[in-house]
């Protein structure tokens, strides 16, 4: 696990340099999901979408907004849905 | 420990890798380009330096480790260059000040109460640019004092440190990308 969060760190800080430099595929909303499962994930393998949802970066986002994200994420495949598991358990894909 | 042989291995490599891209690729474009004026000796310092960007993402993600981390690999470097000659007194030194620099700059930072590590705060690619430049600008400084070269080396150095940097962020992103295309249409 510990060296997909290194590689989901690495991707984090190129989403920053994306958006900085206009060259992102990702919205801003987009890249602060994604930075919040990245550091959800540093406390454990599987992320809650209510971790997230308690992030100081995600908390002043709309519901409906985050969740468009989220799938926004998997589509790109950068978020993986734990299959038979409960409704709303990512993981951060290598 | 298995953990520290894994990050060895490939911050090792990635090391090698950029190091030789450098050399066979960057280095003989550059001098079939430009001529640095006022750098006698050759080679030319290199001004896409991508062994920085290994070096301050290194630096970023693993602190100090990442000392251990690079050294196998800067350590082949370095004899592919100098040969056991340069295992021997001052020629030595750049080796060790190479790896050293990053984490130092870092923790530089963060005694100045900036902390830009990876496991601190939210990505800051801003930051770290900043730590890649005064990270080079302290290697330039003494690399060039450990080798008594002249000005322009140390500003061809620095050139090719930021660069380099800069280049190996947007390399990474574009194999991120591909990587990603690949499996969207899998």
């Amino acid at each position: 696990m510990k060296k997909y969060l290194k590689l989901a760190q690495v991707r984090a800080l190129l989403a920053d340099m994306e958006g900085e430099l206009g060259l992102s595929e990702l919205s801003a909303v987009e890249r602060d999901v994604l930075y919040a499962f990245t550091e959800a994930a540093e406390r454990r393998h599987t992320v809650a979408t209510r971790d997230v949802m308690s992030h100081p970066l995600v908390t002043p986002i709309s519901r409906p907004t985050i969740f468009r994200a989220i799938d926004r994420l998997k589509e790109r495949g950068l978020l993986k849905h734990v299959e038979g598991r409960e409704r709303g358990l990512y993981i951060l894909t290598d | 420990m298995r953990d520290l042989a894994i990050e060895t291995f490939i911050g090792s490599i990635a090391y090698i890798v950029a190091f030789s891209l450098d050399i066979l690729v960057i280095g003989p474009t550059q001098s079939a380009l430009i001529t640095i004026p006022g750098t006698p000796t050759a080679p030319d310092p290199s001004l896409l330096f991508l062994p920085h960007g290994v070096r301050i993402l290194a630096a970023w993600l693993l602190g100090w480790r990442a000392v251990i981390v690079l050294l196998p690999g800067a350590a082949i470097m370095h004899f592919a260059f100098l040969g056991i000659g340069g295992f021997t007194g001052a020629t030595l030194l750049p080796l060790f000040i190479g790896v050293a620099v990053a984490p130092f700059t870092f923790d530089l930072f963060k005694r100045l109460g900036w902390n830009l590590y990876a496991s601190a705060r939210a990505p800051h690619w801003r930051g770290v640019m900043l730590v890649g430049l005064c990270a080079s600008v302290l290697n330039s400084l003494l690399t060039n004092y450990a080798y008594q070269s002249n000005v322009p080396s140390y500003l061809g150095y620095l050139i090719g440190d930021f660069f380099g940097l800069f280049f190996a962020f947007l390399l990474l992103l574009g194999l991120f990308r591909l990587y990603e295309r690949q499996r969207t249409a899998e």
